[in-house]
């Protein structure tokens, strides 16, 4: 699961010329330490949501890794 | 010349809408004035008398149909704004689009396609304009109107960086919003 999330960010990030990360810590922050927007954030969420069937904003915020983890090991 | 109401009120995309009110300036100012969202707009007074005058004044360009700032809610609580405004002949600009972070990401997006509709379907405007640009850091914008096809049309400099000016037509945001509105939850679709 962590892969899968990896490569989704990273396929966001590289359409938005910004390089990949080599991998994800729990504490990063989605906007500020990956620069994911607003647009970027409703991919990654859609992307998440084809994946996993699980809206991962739909019980409340979600602003780091670790709680895109959480929301999907519940 | 097709007006908004006065009284509009909107449910539409997991979001409520309606235009301000006086009692919003709080809301704005904060909004306006968090560092994050005022990288790119322009400046902001911290008053919120100011910002209450500033409520008057587009009031009373939306009495002549020429600026509507809109209020958006999700699940109850403030949520953002945009606007238009300069509308003119058949031509606007879409603008002033702050949205909070304590929100899902996808609500600022609906703003935009909400204030597009209302601009393109209710009042039968054919093109917006934007000669006020978007800074060209901006990315979150910019990829969003790349998305709908938008076309660049030069670039300004002002005080705060350069900024880059674009044109939208009514037939490409149809041809194209749905490019936006896949990135929408299914369970408000």
């Amino acid at each position: 699961m962590e892969q899968t999330i990896l490569t989704i960010i990273n396929s966001i990030r590289i359409a938005q010329e910004l390089t990949p990360v080599t991998e994800l810590h729990t504490t990063d922050n989605l906007r500020e330490d990956l620069e994911l927007t607003s647009f970027d954030l409703a991919e990654l969420t859609v992307r998440i949501e084809d994946k996993y069937g699980i809206d991962i904003f739909e019980d409340g915020l979600v602003n780091t890794i670790g709680e895109i983890y959480n929301k999907l090991q519940q | 010349m097709t007006k908004l109401p006065e009284n509009l009120e909107l449910d539409r995309y997991g979001l409520h809408v309606r235009l301000v009110r006086e009692e919003d300036a709080e809301f704005i100012v904060k909004l306006r004035n968090d560092p994050q969202k005022a990288r790119y707009i322009s400046v902001t007074s911290k008053s919120v008398d100011d910002q209450i005058r500033w409520i008057k004044s587009y009031k009373e360009r939306e009495c002549e149909g020429k600026d509507y700032y809109f209020i958006y809610s999700y699940q109850g609580q403030l949520a953002g704004v945009n606007r238009i405004y300069e509308i003119e002949d058949n031509h606007f600009i879409h603008g002033s689009w702050v949205f909070g972070d304590n929100i899902p990401p996808y609500c600022a997006l609906a703003a935009g396609i909400i204030a597009l509709e209302l601009a393109y379907d209710t009042l039968g405007l054919d093109v917006e304009i934007d000669t006020a640009g978007i800074h060209k850091d901006n990315h979150g914008v910019l990829q969003y109107i790349r998305a709908l096809g938008a076309e660049f049309t030069g670039t300004k400099i002002y005080p705060m960086g350069e900024f880059y000016t674009s044109q939208l037509s009514k037939e490409l945001f149809y041809k194209n919003k749905n490019k936006i509105i896949r990135l929408f939850p299914k369970k408000i679709l």
